[in-house]
Formats: structure tokens, C-alpha cells, sequence
């Protein structure tokens, strides 16, 4: 909101009020970014790093996270003309997540699964080298909490880790995995109780 | 939405999200209300998605994204997309430009025949039937000379010819005799002239 900053002058000049900048939609910054505006591509790219790189590390594995997310925001740059923010399809944050979980399961698909799960172990192991001033309690639930992870099935892992990096509502990740509501509710059901079980051996 | 769900799991799940319609929610809550399973089964459920959620978020937290490495990241995304703006994917459809030929369009059939010629001739020069192609038959050599040069004949000599010992030898000896004809008395001495004048003859 725009008001004027001083009443008594004869010109009176526009100030703005104290409130916080507004902030562009995904939906906005999508469309600059299709007209070529790579500042609003980089804005959308600050936006969803960390929860992207985090579903992507948890879902595919934290040596080609980054890779995939790069992909992922390729994509996102090549099919901008398909995105179509009115059309019901959950905006942009679902589109979004959808390009990344197709960028996983390609990954998945082309080093198959035996390898893939292989690589999955190794790289709970990998990773369990605690930094020096962790306490030896914490690393051991980190421990087992990663392998959890590792150990549940592919689909449950996947539908887990989008409702809790993506924050999107079940009716939405079920259009980006692809299956009926009561089977993606199941799977997180599933994996919920897994992990819950496989944290407390 | 609620008599699409398949069991009390997914129905208390929903609940939990908080994703059901107004009107099914509070039927729900009338069923928790009158079902004391049902409430047990909903706090084992919650504690589940509050265990499942913490257990992740304290992962998140032991190993933080610093905001160096997110800066690094966006960047190399950034300089991915910059890139791929400055320089746009190839159109589905598009008339690929045709790659320029090193030599003249000419150059390529003419290297293909001259090729295919010279197979060609090391082929006949090779097949047995073609032997009259190249050769001219044996070698003529002449071996006697006039002690002026002049050739009174030539002997034709076939390499490995058995008589070209006999033909050195008649050649030393008139090199070795200055008169032909003391030369010729010497051949006629000499015990193979009987051979070589019997071929001569022929």
C-alpha cells in the first residue's frame, strides 16, 4: 500500500508503509522465467533448495541429489510452456516435485534396483561417520534412523518424503506418484509404522 | 470423500492431515467420540506421524544445508539455466542444419570409383588366366658378341634355364680369346659344347 509521507509539503512525495515486500507467486516467477528472466528463475531456485535437495537426498541418494535437482530445475526450463498453473494441477510446488520424483525414478530405473539398493546401504553406511562434537547417542539415532529409511520399500520411502518435504496434501501426491488416494495413504501408513518399528530395534 | 476410503487407517489419516471436507470430518469426530478403538487406534497413528516427522527433522538438523553450500548450489543451477537460456534446447521439428563436407560433393563417388579400379586391376593381375597381361615372355639375353659389339644372336633365356651355366661359360670363353676362332676350337674341345650346340640347334 502506497501513502503519502508528508502531509504539509507542496509536493507531496509517495513513501511506502511498513509492511513486508511482497512476495512474487511461483506462479509469477514461472512466467518470467519462461520469457527468459533468469533473476526470477534464481529467486524459484533460492525458494525450493533445500526441501528439493533434502526429498532428492532422501529418495535417490545424497551422491546424485544435486545432480537430479539440477535436472530437475532443466526440465522445469524446457516444459515451462506445459505448465499451466489453472488447470487444477496443484500449481507449481507439484509440478515441481512431480519433474523431480520423474528424475528419481529415471535414476532408479537406469541403475536398477538390486544396485540401487546396494548403493542405498552403502551410503547409510557412508554416512555415519558423526562429526566430532556430536554426542555418541545422537549418532546412533541418526544411524538407525537412516537405515530405516533405507530399508523401506521404494514407493513408501517415496510418498513419505513428499508429504513431509513438499507439504503437499495426499489428494496432490497421489497425481504426482501416480496412484489411487487409499493406496498412497496406505503406503505412508506403511512406512510409518516401519520406521517407527524398525527405529525401536 | 469419506465413503471412498477403504479402511480406518487411511480415514484417520486424512483426519490427522486435516484433509477432510467439513462435513466428514465431523463425522468422524462423532465416531471417535462413540469408538474408544478407534481413539487408540488414532493417538498410535499420531504418534507414528509425530515420530516419523521428528525422526527427519532432527536428521535435517544433524546435517544442516549451510547457507555456503546452498549459495554454491543455486549458483551451479543458475549457471545450468543460463546457459540453457542463452542457448535454447533444439525444437522438436526443427530443420537440423546439414554438416559441411570436408572435400567437394564430387570428391566423395570419384574416391569410391578409383577405389573400386584399382581393386579391380589387382584382381586381374592376380587371376590366373591374366598371366599374358604383364608378361612378355622370357627374357631375351643376348650372350654372344662380335668382339666389335655387334650381337650375331640372342639366346632366349628362361630364368632357371638349366643351360645358363653352359651360356656363362661360353660367354668367359670368348671373353678369355681374343680370336673368335681360337675361341671356337676351344668350345669345340670343351666337353658340354656337344649339349649346347644339340640346343642351339633346335
Amino acid at each position: 500500500m502506497l501513502t503519502t509521507g508528508k502531509p504539509n509539503s507542496m509536493t507531496p512525495t509517495l513513501v511506502p508503509e511498513f509492511e513486508p515486500p511482497v512476495r512474487d507467486s511461483d506462479e509469477s516467477l514461472m512466467k518470467r522465467l519462461h520469457g527468459g528472466d533468469a533473476d526470477a528463475g534464481e529467486e524459484l531456485v533460492r525458494r525450493y533448495y533445500p526441501n528439493l535437495l533434502r526429498y532428492l537426498q532422501r529418495v535417490a541418494g545424497e551422491q546424485v541429489a544435486e545432480e537430479l535437482l539440477q535436472q530437475t530445475w532443466l526440465s522445469v526450463l524446457d516444459h515451462a510452456d506445459k505448465f499451466e498453473p489453472g488447470s487444477g494441477g496443484g500449481g507449481f510446488k507439484s509440478w515441481l516435485f512431480r519433474i523431480a520424483t520423474n528424475k528419481a525414478n529415471d535414476h532408479w530405473r537406469s541403475r536398477g534396483r538390486d544396485k540401487s539398493a546396494r548403493d542405498g546401504l552403502r551410503l547409510v553406511t557412508d554416512e555415519l561417520v558423526p562429526a566430532a562434537d556430536h554426542r555418541m547417542e545422537a549418532s546412533e539415532q541418526e544411524l538407525k534412523l537412516k537405515r530405516a529409511i533405507a530399508q523401506l520399500p521404494e514407493s513408501q520411502r517415496q510418498v513419505l518424503m513428499l508429504r513431509y518435504y513438499s507439504d503437499l496434501k495426499f489428494v496432490e501426491i497421489v497425481k504426482i506418484v501416480g496412484c489411487p488416494l487409499n493406496t498412497a495413504l496406505g503406503r505412508v501408513h506403511k512406512a510409518m509404522i516401519k520406521l517407527r518399528q524398525l527405529m525401536g530395534d | 470423500m469419506i465413503e471412498l476410503l477403504e479402511n480406518n487407517e487411511v480415514i484417520l489419516l486424512m483426519f490427522l492431515a486435516d484433509e477432510l471436507p467439513a462435513e466428514d470430518r465431523a463425522e468422524v469426530t462423532q465416531m471417535l467420540a462413540s469408538d474408544a478403538g478407534l481413539r487408540r487406534e488414532l493417538e498410535q497413528l499420531s504418534r507414528a506421524y509425530e515420530e516419523s516427522s521428528d525422526g527427519l527433522r532432527r536428521l535435517d538438523e544433524a546435517n544442516p544445508i549451510h547457507a555456503g553450500a546452498q549459495a554454491v548450489g543455486v549458483r551451479h543451477v543458475m549457471h545450468a539455466i543460463r546457459q540453457r537460456l542463452d542457448k535454447p534446447a533444439p525444437v522438436p521439428g526443427r530443420v537440423r542444419e546439414t554438416r559441411k563436407l570436408h572435400y567437394p560433393w564430387w570428391a566423395y563417388p570419384a574416391a569410391a570409383a578409383a577405389a573400386i579400379f584399382l581393386a579391380f586391376l589387382t584382381w586381374w593381375g592376380n587371376h590366373e588366366g591374366s598371366a599374358g597381361l604383364y608378361d612378355d615372355g622370357p627374357a631375351r639375353l643376348p650372350f654372344v658378341r662380335n668382339h666389335d659389339g655387334r650381337d650375331d644372336g640372342v639366346y632366349a633365356l628362361m630364368p632357371n634355364d638349366p643351360n645358363a651355366k653352359l651360356a656363362e661359360e661360353l660367354e668367359n670363353t670368348f671373353k678369355t680369346h681374343n680370336d673368335p676362332d681360337s675361341a671356337l676350337l676351344a668350345l669345340r674341345d670343351a666337353p658340354r659344347m656337344a649339349d649346347l650346340g644339340s640346343d642351339s640347334d633346335e
